[in-house]
């Protein structure tokens, strides 16, 4: 019985210590890896439509996908996954396209292609002669001998899954938008310091500086408005709250609804900016 | 024999068949599906056939540090069997490559000569298909050595039976001509080396396929349906030589019977459902690990033992 | 037996990969290429001493009835530490090892010498063993991950050296070719170390 006891206390004794040590671990590293995760998204669209300063995940009839928007807030480009059945089985891949409706990116993720004579598809000098391409062309690309069946694939599977894209996204998704739930927003890791932003108002661009010590928001400045003036009265209400909350995910003011929602952006927006300030 | 008494239990048989007439008589019924290559895909083919031979038999002779480069000569027979089933238009090295290849890792890491599970020869050509595919698929027009697929992608109508029967097709150097490798398969029957089994089973099995899975139209149409797939590609050069190697195939008579069938199986799964245009290769392959399964299962049972 | 000595032996003579032939399957899933044989083998070696270090540490405490359950537990923090760290640190490195970094959990050498070194020896034989055998663990791997990489890809390292014409051996890139590589290089250094006596 004694031995019973002094077992199950040393076995817990050593889970306690193993638990207390990855805890802390994962306190070190989250903040790290979620924050290389949206920088890698990030430089992914950055890379395909260079004027992005903002992007959204947007679901329209069951596809969902990244949406790109400019410091305008202006509708920029779209990131999509799509699927194709190949000569081996399914094909995946992200295709990307801009505002004008050109593809402007294609990368195959996963494939299960012979080796050595259907892979061609992932390679890059193939899947380059998709881009530029657009509603209307004709998806054809070379033929490579002995791959007929694999470039085949992609060629239908690239213009099915562009239009199907192209429908649901050609407007920016605004179908999906009515999701307003703020992104992921998080103040660890961030230095102290006063940072910098911006976004459209009702009637034109609000800019912000947000001090942040101790990664708390300390105090939020507005630097310029053009709003209504006894409208914006209520709305900076919203900056009250996101101090009192630490968090954007605050309810609007009535009859304030764009220029709140404007703040809120702006709050959201030099969170991700504060490296470039 | 310079021991006068031998001790060793019964039954004594007494032959004068050694290892290395045996394969000067598999050398021999090459032969004929050997020169129809050349004659169908001129000088490549024998630069190929060339290389391969004599990079195995050089590897085996460093290997087992014999003097004597032809040995009991199943190393010739492995690197002319590979130069079979390759394209006639491979670069010389990927020959050479292949010929070490099925010596080395076909044969010799397993204990050499009589105790290798798989065939050398398509364990090579497997090695290579895995490194090299598009030079591996890179099939030429008989004759003026144009590129051109293999009837096997092309389908049915491609290519007449007349063609098909004699060689004149695109397809790996000693694969394309059934005429030719009937023939030497003759020769092989006559001494005895091999038997109807493993042949039968693969060649009917593929028939059978072909004929039911080509979808219903008619007799005749099934019937040659049937028949397109035994002589395109590259079942006949299988079901004749390959498959039929002493070393890798059961022994037992319903064994062989068992084995032909799956390979003849395989072959046509792999044909109609997989991805690859041709499987006798790894049919074969397949159907090696398989043998001593096989021969496990299918021992005669010894006279009076009682059923379990 | 000395220090060093249980420091040398991990290295040839009781090589964890050529000769015990523990933990080969990670071997053969991530040394398609010099830099994640490397990565896997130091990923491996700091697992290695972490756990014997602490089971040496606490081997009167640790009742001999769940010794293995313990283990597996102080494996397995260490294993998901390195795995967060490299997460963090050296994304490029987690995203290849990928599944086989918390695999290391089950590697049949950190159990192995934890159950039949660690567990009965004082803490600086135990260090010594865990660096030794560490260190014979990354240079197999490193060179089955070289010869892999040049066979397959032309290069070491990254660094070309066949040059633009070499044709790839590509099969030695695949699973099959792993086991091929593994089992030629196996047996030249069976053939080595019996010739020059290294046993």
């Amino acid at each position: 019985m004694k031995e019973m006891i002094r077992t199950g206390i040393v076995l817990m004794l050593i889970c306690a210590v193993a638990a207390a040590a990855l805890a802390y671990t994962n306190h070190v590293t989250s903040a790290i890896i979620a924050e290389r995760l949206q920088q890698e998204k990030e430089a992914q669209l950055a890379e395909l439509f260079p004027t992005m300063t903002n992007f959204e995940e947007r679901t329209v009839d069951g596809r969902s996908a990244t949406v790109a928007f400019d410091a305008e807030n202006k509708f920029v480009g779209v990131l999509a996954e799509g699927q194709t059945e190949g000569y081996g089985g399914p094909i995946r891949f992200n295709l990307g396209i801009n505002a004008a409706g050109e593809i402007v990116g294609l990368t195959v993720v996963a494939h299960t292609e012979t080796p050595g004579i259907g892979d061609v598809i992932k390679e890059t000098w193939f899947t380059k002669q998709f881009l530029g391409k657009k509603s209307g062309d004709t998806f054809t690309v070379d033929a490579i001998s002995g791959a007929t069946d694999s470039v085949k694939a992609m060629e239908t599977g690239v213009e099915r899954e562009y239009n199907e894209i192209w429908r649901r996204f050609s407007d920016g998704g605004a179908a999906g938008a009515q999701d307003t739930s703020a992104p992921a927003f998080s103040l660890a890791g961030v230095a102290d310091g006063t940072y910098s932003g911006t976004a459209s108002g009702f009637k034109g661009e609000i800019a912000l500086e947000v001090t942040v010590a101790g990664g708390k928001i300390t105090a939020i400045n507005v630097t310029a408005q053009q709003e209504t003036a006894d409208r914006w009265a209520d709305a900076k209400k919203v900056i009250e709250e996101i101090i009192a909350k630490q968090t954007v995910q605050v309810d609007t003011v009535s009859g304030t609804t764009i220029s709140s929602d404007a703040i809120i952006k702006a709050v959201q927006r030099n969170q991700r900016n504060r490296r470039e300030v | 024999m310079d021991r006068k008494l031998v001790v060793s239990s019964s039954p004594h048989l007494k032959t004068t068949e050694s290892v290395q007439s045996v394969m000067i008589d598999v050398l021999m019924a090459l032969f004929p599906a050997a020169l129809a290559g050349v004659i169908f895909f001129g000088a490549p083919a024998l630069i190929t056939m060339v290389l391969t031979t004599v990079s195995a038999m050089v590897t085996e002779a460093i290997i087992l540090r014999q003097k004597n480069i032809f040995g009991d000569g199943s190393a010739a027979v492995a690197g002319l069997l590979l130069a079979m089933v390759l394209p006639p238009t491979v670069p010389w090295w990927l020959a050479v490559i292949g010929g070490i290849t099925a010596i080395v890792i076909g044969k010799q890491v397993f204990g050499g000569i009589g105790n290798n599970i798989f065939n050398p020869a398509l364990v090579a050509r497997a090695i290579l298909m895995a490194s090299w595919a598009s030079h591996m698929t890179n099939w030429v027009r008989p004759v003026d050595l144009a590129t051109a697929a293999t009837p096997l992608a092309l389908g049915q109508r491609a290519f007449s039976f007349t063609d098909l029967f004699i060689g004149a097709i695109p397809g790996c150097i000693g694969e394309t001509s059934a005429f030719a490798l009937m023939l030497g398969a003759g020769w092989l029957f006559y001494k005895g080396h091999i038997t109807w089994r493993i042949p039968g089973g693969f060649i009917g099995t593929v028939f059978v396929m072909g004929f039911l899975f080509g979808g219903y139209s008619g007799a005749m149409a099934m019937i040659s349906a049937g028949l397109f797939h035994v002589l395109a590609g590259g079942v006949m050069l299988g079901a004749l030589f390959m498959a039929t190697d002493m070393v890798t195939s059961p022994v037992t008579a319903k064994g062989q019977l068992i084995f032909g069938i799956g390979c003849g199986l395989l072959t046509m799964l792999i044909r109609i459902f997989g991805t690859f245009p041709e499987g006798v290769m790894f049919a074969i392959l397949i159907m090696n690990a398989l043998t001593p399964l096989i021969d496990n299962k299918t021992l005669p049972r010894r006279f009076g033992e009682v059923a379990k | 037996m000395s220090v060093m000595s249980e420091f040398s032996k991990g290295i040839i003579k009781e090589n964890a990969v050529f000769r015990l032939m523990l933990g080969l399957c990670p071997i053969l899933a991530v040394t398609t290429m010099a830099e994640f044989g490397l990565g896997m083998g130091i990923a491996t070696t700091a697992v290695l001493i972490c756990s014997n270090l602490v089971i040496s540490l606490m081997r009167r405490i640790i009742p001999t009835k769940v010794r293995i359950p313990s283990f597996i537990i102080i494996i397995a923090t260490f294993v998901t530490m390195v795995d967060m760290l490299l997460n963090a640190y050296l994304p490029a490195l987690h995203a290849q090892l990928g599944i086989f970094v918390p695999l290391i959990v089950v590697n049949c050498i950190i159990l192995g010498r934890a159950e039949a070194f660690a567990s009965k020896a004082p803490v600086s034989h135990s260090l010594a063993d865990g660096l030794g055998i560490g260190l014979g663990f990354t240079l197999s791997l490193t060179l089955l991950a070289s010869v892999r990489e040049l066979l397959a890809a032309g290069s070491i390292f990254k660094i070309n050296l066949l040059g633009a014409a070499y044709e790839p051996f590509m099969v030695f890139g695949s699973p099959p070719g792993a086991f091929l590589a593994l089992g030629l290089l196996m047996a030249l250094v069976n053939m080595l170390s019996k010739k020059y006596k290294l046993e």
